[in-house]
Order: C-alpha cells, then sequence, then structure tokens
C-alpha cells in the first residue's frame, strides 16, 4: 500500500506533500503546532482540507480537482491520535471489537478477533474493563489494538507516546515497531527517538510546510535546515569545506572529517549539544578575541576533555539565546550551537552571555 | 463534583432554594385529609383522570424523544445565521403561558385552522380528541428535550465519531453505539424533564383539547375541576399527581445515581 | 396574583380617604365597574378596588384570608363556601338565566337545545361541578334533553371561547356572557327562564369598615340594579 498525500488546509496553514511506500513508516517530525495532527486527520478522512489529493495504492481517496471524496469509513486508513481515543461507555473488549463488527462481522467473532488483538498487546485481562479504569499507556495500547483489528490498508499515529510515561512508552515503542513493521504507516511525532526508532523515512514539518525530507539517518544526522537540526536535537555549523577544516563565515574554523566534500564548496556540520563541551571559562575571553581576529586557538593541554579525540581542540564563540533544563542537566541554547552544563555552570549564565563550546570529535562535513 | 466546588456562602442560598419547594408541597400534605384520601384517590374520576395522564404523557415523552433528539441533533450541528432565530422558535413554548399554547394550537390544528381545516375537510378532527391532548402536551414538553440534546451535542468535539468513521462504521451505527451511550445523562434528563411537563401540562389541554371525562380530563384537569366543588379532593389528587411524578423520576434518575457512585 | 393586589387594602387610612375592596365575579366585571365609579362619585374619599376572578377562587382567598371587604359571587354554592366569613346574610342582587350560543352565522344550524343531544353537533357546556354546568344540567333535565358534550369545560369563558373561535357549535352560556363576546350569537331557548342563576352578595367579617362594606352591598341592591340591568342581568325587586 503506497500512500501518497497533498494537503492543502489554508486555516490552519498546512501545504505538505507526503509519501510512503509500501509496508514503510514515515516519522512527520515537527513541534507543537506545526500541522501534523492536520496532516494525518486529513488523510484519515476526518477532516476536510481546501485542496490536495490523498492516493493509496492506486486508489484516489481525495482528489480536489475532481472533488473526489471517499469518506473515512471506506478509506481503511486507522488512526490513533493522542488523544482520549476508546469509546468510554463500552468495554475495552466491545472497543476492540467495534471495528469488527462495523465490518459485518458477528458480534460473537468479533469478540474472539478482539480477544487475540487484546493478547497480542498484552491487555487480554483488562477485556472487560471501561476504557476509564485502564492507565495511559494501556489505553494507547487498546486503541492500537482497536485499529489493527480494523485491518487498516495505512495506520496513521499522531503523537502515540505523548501522555504515556517514560516506562510504558518504551514499552508501547516496541509494540508501535512490531505492529507497524510491514504496515504502510505514518507516525507524527516531536521526538526524534520516534524517528530513529521506527521510521524508515522522515519528513520534518514547520510551520505546516515540509523543511526537510528524507531517509531518517540521513536526515537526522546531516540535517540542512537549522530547523531540522533542532527537532533531531543538533546544531549545524554551515561554512566552507577546506583540507580537514571548514571554514564558518565568521572565521572560526572547525576540524572536520572532509572526505566526503570537496574544497572550496559549501560544506556543513552537526553536532549534538551533548557531543560537545563549554569551554573553560579562563579561555573563554582570550578565545573570543583570537576568533574575532579570525585566528585559530591553539591547544591547551588543561581544557582538553578527558578522552578528547585527536582535533578535539576546536571552539567556536556564541551567544546565549536561553537556557533549558533537562533533566540533571541544563541545555545552554546559542544562537548557532547548544551544549549541556551542569547547573552549577548554567548559574553563571544567562541570555546574552558570551559562551565558546569545544568540539570532543572531529565531525564528519557533509554537502549542502 | 466535590464539596471543594462550592463555597460557603452557598449554602443558605441551596437551603432557601430547597425550602421555596419544600414548604409548599410540606403545606399541601398537611391540608390533606388523609381518612378521605383512599376514597378520593381511588374514585373512577380520579383513576379515569390518572389514567389517561399517564397514557397520554407516555405517548407525548415517546413523541418528544422521536422528534426532539432529531431536532436537538440538528440545532446543534447546524451552521447558518438563523440557527438563533430557529432556537428561539423552537423554544417559545417554554415561556408562552399555556392558554395562549392552547390556542395557537388552536389556530394551527382546530377546525378552522391552518392545518386543521384540511383535516376537517379531509374527515380528521382532532380537537376534543384524546390527540389533542398529546398534541397539547408534546407541544409544551418538547422544548425541554430539544434543549438537553442540543447543548449535550454542543458539548461533544465529534472525536469519538471520527474514530468510529476511521474504523468503518456507518453514521447510524456510530449513533447508536458511541453517540448516543456519551448523551445518556442528557436523554434521561430530557426524557424526565418532558415527561414530567407532560404530565402537569394543565393550559394548554384545556384550552385546545377541552374537558370530556376518559377522552380529555387529565389529572391536573381534574384537579382544578374538583376544586370548584371540593377543595379537599382536589389537594387529594394534586398529592396522588406528585407522587406518580417524583417516583418516575426517582426510577429514571436511578440508574445515573448508581453509575456515578 | 390576586391575593397581591389586594394585598394592604380595605383600610382607612390617615388622611381620611379609605379603600374599599370588591371580590366579585368574573361575570361581573362590566356591570361593577359602572357601579364602582358611581359608588365613588356619591362617596368622596372612598377609592374602590374591583378583584375579579372565578368565584370559586375569590371564595379560597377569603377562606385564606385575604383582606377583602365584599365578595359578589356568580353562584350561592360558592358564597356557601364562605360560610362565617360573611358579616350578614347574602342577599342575591342579580339573576341571570342560560342560553344556546353558536358561532357567528349558526353553521350547523342549531334551532332548539334538542340540537344538543345530537352526536353529529360539536357541543360544549360548562362541567357540572361548575355552577354554569349544574344550571346547564337542569336545563337538560327540564327540556328532556340528553347532553352529548365534546367537553366540559370548567368556566364558561372555556365555553364561549371554543364557540366563538369555530372549534364548536353549540354551547350552553348566561345570556350576559353573549353580550360580552364577539363572533358569537344566541338562540331562543325553551326552558331557561326557569333555571336562574341567583348572585348573592355579602359584606365581610374581615372588614375593618363594616359600615362602608354594608354601605358598597345597599348600594348594589338599590342604584346599582340599573347598571346590572344593562348590561343583561335579571334584577331583584327591593
Amino acid at each position: 500500500m503506497t500512500l501518497d498525500t497533498r494537503v492543502v488546509a489554508a486555516a490552519r496553514g498546512v501545504e505538505v506533500r507526503l509519501a510512503v511506500r509500501a509496508g514503510q513508516t514515515l516519522a512527520v517530525l515537527g513541534p507543537n503546532g506545526s500541522g501534523k495532527s492536520t496532516v494525518l486527520a486529513t488523510i484519515a478522512g476526518v477532516l476536510r482540507p481546501d485542496d490536495g489529493r490523498t492516493d493509496l495504492d492506486g486508489d484516489t481517496l481525495h482528489d480536489h480537482a475532481t472533488r473526489t471524496w471517499v469518506p473515512p469509513r471506506q478509506r481503511g486508513i486507522g488512526l490513533v491520535t493522542q488523544g482520549a481515543d476508546l469509546f468510554p461507555a463500552m468495554s475495552v473488549l466491545d472497543n476492540v471489537a467495534f471495528g469488527i463488527r462495523a465490518s459485518g462481522a458477528r458480534a460473537r467473532d468479533a469478540r474472539t478477533q478482539a480477544l487475540d488483538w487484546l493478547e497480542r498487546v498484552g491487555l487480554a485481562g483488562a477485556a472487560h474493563r471501561r476504557p476509564a479504569e485502564l492507565s495511559g499507556g494501556q489505553a494507547r495500547r487498546a486503541t492500537l489494538a482497536r485499529t489493527l483489528a480494523a485491518r487498516p490498508r495505512a495506520l496513521l499515529l499522531d503523537e502515540p507516546f505523548a501522555g504515556v510515561d517514560v516506562e510504558a512508552a518504551s514499552r508501547l515503542r516496541t509494540l508501535v515497531a512490531d505492529v507497524t513493521r510491514d504496515v504502510t504507516t505514518v507516525i507524527a511525532t516531536h521526538d526524534a527517538l520516534d524517528a530513529h526508532l521506527l521510521a524508515q523515512e522522515v519528513a520534518v514539518l514547520e510551520h505546516g510546510a515540509i523543511a526537510e525530507s528524507g531517509p531518517t539517518r540521513t536526515v537526522l544526522a546531516h540535517p540542512r535546515t537549522d530547523f531540522a537540526a533542532r527537532m533531531a536535537g543538533r546544531f549545524v555549523l554551515r561554512g566552507t569545506a577546506g583540507s580537514g577544516t571548514v571554514s564558518l563565515p565568521d572565521g572560526t574554523t572547525i576540524a572536520a572529517d572532509t572526505a566526503a566534500v570537496s574544497a572550496g564548496t559549501p560544506a556543513a556540520v552537526a553536532l549534538a549539544a551533548g557531543e560537545v563541551h563549554l569551554a573553560h571559562p579562563g579561555e573563554r575571553e582570550l578565545g573570543h578575541e583570537r576568533a574575532l581576529r579570525g585566528g585559530r586557538e591553539p591547544a591547551s593541554p588543561d581544557s582538553t576533555p578527558p578522552g578528547g579525540a585527536p582535533g578535539g581542540d576546536t571552539t567556536v564563540p556564541d551567544v546565549v539565546a536561553w537556557l533549558e533544563p533537562r533533566g540533571d542537566v541544563v541545555r545552554v541554547q546559542g544562537t548557532r550551537t547548544a551544549v549541556d552544563v551542569t547547573p552549577e555552570t548554567a548559574a553563571t549564565l544567562s541570555p546574552g552571555s558570551p559562551f565558546r563550546v569545544r568540539l570532543s570529535d572531529v565531525p564528519r562535513a557533509y554537502a549542502i | 463534583m466535590t464539596v471543594a466546588m462550592m463555597p460557603r456562602w452557598m449554602m443558605p442560598l441551596a437551603v432557601a432554594a430547597g425550602a421555596l419547594v419544600a414548604l409548599p408541597l410540606a403545606a399541601t400534605a398537611l391540608r390533606i385529609d388523609w381518612s378521605r384520601l383512599p376514597e378520593l384517590a381511588a374514585s373512577p374520576s380520579a383513576l379515569d383522570a390518572l389514567g389517561l395522564s399517564l397514557r397520554t404523557a407516555a405517548v407525548a415523552t415517546a413523541l418528544c424523544v422521536a422528534l426532539g433528539v432529531p431536532l436537538g441533533f440538528a440545532l446543534a450541528t447546524w451552521r447558518s445565521r438563523a440557527k438563533p432565530a430557529v432556537r428561539a422558535l423552537v423554544l417559545a413554548p417554554l415561556v408562552l403561558p399555556p392558554v395562549v399554547g392552547g390556542l395557537a394550537l388552536l389556530y394551527a390544528f382546530g377546525r378552522r385552522g391552518l392545518v386543521g381545516a384540511s383535516l376537517h375537510a379531509a374527515g380528521v378532527e382532532l380537537a376534543f380528541t384524546t390527540v389533542a391532548v398529546v398534541l397539547a402536551q408534546t407541544f409544551v414538553a418538547l422544548p425541554f428535550m430539544v434543549l438537553a440534546v442540543e447543548s449535550a451535542v454542543s458539548a461533544r468535539g465529534g472525536h469519538h465519531e471520527a474514530l468510529a468513521a476511521t474504523l468503518g462504521a456507518s453514521r447510524s451505527v456510530t449513533l447508536w453505539r458511541v453517540t448516543v451511550p456519551a448523551l445518556r445523562p442528557a436523554l434521561i434528563t430530557g426524557t424526565v424533564l418532558a415527561f414530567a411537563r407532560a404530565l402537569g401540562e394543565f393550559g394548554a389541554t384545556l384550552t385546545f383539547a377541552g374537558s370530556l371525562p376518559g377522552v380529555t380530563r387529565t389529572l391536573p384537569l381534574e384537579i382544578y375541576l374538583q376544586r370548584e366543588a371540593d377543595a379537599d379532593a382536589a389537594v387529594a389528587l394534586a398529592a396522588v399527581l406528585v407522587v406518580v411524578a417524583v417516583t418516575v423520576v426517582a426510577l429514571a434518575y436511578r440508574p445515573v445515581v448508581r453509575r456515578a457512585s | 396574583m390576586v391575593m397581591g393586589l389586594a394585598a394592604g387594602t380595605g383600610c382607612a387610612s390617615s388622611d381620611g380617604s379609605s379603600q374599599l375592596t370588591v371580590f366579585a365575579a368574573a361575570s361581573l366585571v362590566e356591570p361593577f365597574s359602572v357601579i364602582e365609579e358611581s359608588f365613588e362619585a356619591a362617596h368622596p374619599g372612598v377609592d374602590v378596588v374591583m378583584v375579579h376572578a372565578g368565584s370559586a377562587d375569590l371564595a379560597a382567598q377569603i377562606i385564606e384570608g385575604a383582606p377583602a371587604d365584599v365578595f359578589a359571587a356568580a353562584d350561592e354554592a360558592q358564597m356557601a363556601v364562605i360560610g362565617e366569613h360573611a358579616a350578614a346574610p347574602p342577599a342575591v342582587f342579580a339573576t341571570n338565566t342560560l342560553t344556546i350560543v353558536v358561532p357567528r352565522g349558526n353553521p350547523a344550524a342549531v334551532g332548539s337545545i334538542e340540537s344538543l343531544g345530537d352526536p353529529s353537533v360539536v357541543s360544549v357546556v360548562c362541567a357540572p361541578q361548575v355552577p354554569c354546568g349544574a344550571s346547564s344540567a337542569r336545563l337538560a333535565a327540564l327540556a328532556g334533553v340528553a347532553l352529548v358534550p365534546s367537553s366540559e369545560e370548567t368556566s364558561v369563558t372555556g365555553v364561549l371561547s371554543k364557540v366563538a373561535e369555530g372549534h364548536a357549535d353549540a354551547g350552553l352560556v348566561y345570556v350576559t356572557d353573549v353580550a360580552r363576546r364577539t363572533g358569537v350569537e344566541a338562540v331562543a331557548t325553551e326552558h331557561a327562564d326557569e333555571v336562574v342563576n341567583a348572585y348573592p352578595i355579602a359584606a365581610l367579617t374581615g372588614s375593618d369598615q363594616p359600615d362602608l362594606s354594608a354601605g358598597f352591598v345597599d348600594y348594589v341592591l338599590t342604584t346599582g340594579q340599573e347598571a346590572l340591568d344593562a348590561y343583561g342581568f335579571g334584577t331583584v325587586q327591593r
């Protein structure tokens, strides 16, 4: 089942084109409000777009040009949302049997099949409970069972792990990876981890438009846009490739593996906040001055991080944009870089403070 | 629904509200001549009237469900600038004095009425029949059902209905299995209010249907008539009406209370 | 509602003017408004307040202590209801008789009281429990007709409006009612003069101005007779 869709929802500022190959999973990666849910609801047919077209394996489900509109119940597209999806007035078993019965099966057969599905998602014991008695993770699993039990031709999962505690989300992710293996699936998520673990392809959605798309590994490891980089938990430094270096426009030179780029062409390196360190405070001013002069900072033994790789002496000057607590560390988000520091270190910084990040690895440069 | 929702100052007002309703009822109970109650309440004319009241109110309530629920859905889902006007029109029987409601029915379905004239020509007479009683009761009770359903349907986002569609369910299946169970509290409220209103209907019935024992004389009409001759009898019959109404309401509300607890 | 209107009335006020509250049957609205005016003209400083409703409603309110000075009922039975609340034995001040009433033009060609025993004629009468109904039953008995009404109304107004709207072909109401309503006409009714409904009046014990109350009663029985006659009531000789 190949899914190909173009969605235009003017009122929501959405204009997107997506394609998923048969049996594959596409992750639509974007923050809240980027239009992910609109796109999924439109593909499912529960939202009518202003323009666009959706084809599923040769069947046109929607085509604005020819006024084709297949109602959701005839599309065979399963939808799981981040909301409370289960019908509260019926038991978990009847919820799962709902789609099977709708296809014409007898109540008894539908229940038998539904129980099989509940077993598969590990919820057979909860069959006769009411949805309100389930935990968030259990409810999501039951919803998944209900959706799959209706034998959809394609599956749409809208933030399937939102609102589920970390442990349950982890189990659920394994389950989703299992059940979507051979199903044409679109997963909307704000978490790059979901894309990494579940999707072969990713499309990064920014303000209702696709900022970047392609194979998951490529897009997330070598993002071309700052937005895609941010969604991937990375930052991108763009410049010109040299021999073993990438020179940034401000004169900073980064030691890089330039095997994949030709000297003199535009190139970029992508780094994660966790892969870099805050440079020693004592060398901050010095380094900053040198950076301003366009010089390259000499290696200083006391600032080389433990286990630092060869060439890990590159530092990049930046200015704090904001500080963001993340568990036991604080993410220092600069205007072009990001670095995780301890809360004690973060206390010395505030928006506008200059800082430098030290690269402990030699990143791979890629063409842009 | 916890006490925390309710500031203390509301309590005296709540008590006052309860007293406002309870006091006249209690005063009525004190006036009842209990020794004569069985004889008065079981008189043939009282039983006739009670039986007629229960039958007509039941049919009127069924009509309110059959017609009011679709109208409530239509009002809730209809997108038009004319909607407030249509809603106001539908709810008019709530504010209309019942006697005026009876006149309005007369102008529509009476022998010389808008529709009634054609019915009369076709040999169908509504006036002075039990059908007229049911019509009058439905007319005054319908808004309760429409209002209850409309507000409940409006409050629904349609999320579950959309999901039911993606699971392959038709609109009717979705209505019966997903929407209606979710509307249960509103449907029960609407039904109980409609039945109570139909049971107590007096003015529109008197004006539109007349008052003939066994045909159009419902219990409220019998009470009004009895009062002319024997106020004790009227009070006794009123007690019967209240007990019947309270019993019906209690029976209808019981399942909801059990579920909420 | 009527109680609210009447509350605080019936007392002589400090400036010498006084208010007299009269509870009178609904059918007396027109002649009593004439009487009210002429009584006030004859008694400067007296304001007569008329409270009109069904006799049974008024009787019930008097028993519950409504501040009324005088009660004029449409029927001796309702006067009997108030019992010892009457300050003196009630006196009959007017009479009324029944007549057949039909919609203007008499579409069903009702000619006599026999028509009210004809099931093909849609007729409405007062219920036997109310005064006009009791009179109607006596009239039917005198005429030897078994009434087959489509509705037994609780008031004359109910009968009258159903006939006036063309809902019914014929009804039995008081002669005075026909004059008050457009769209209806009376049909000569045999034996009608043999069923006479008497209107009693009495000053009430609750009145704190017994002389004025008794004076009003006396006025209705004498000077007021002209106004009653003008509106079709039978008058009484004194």
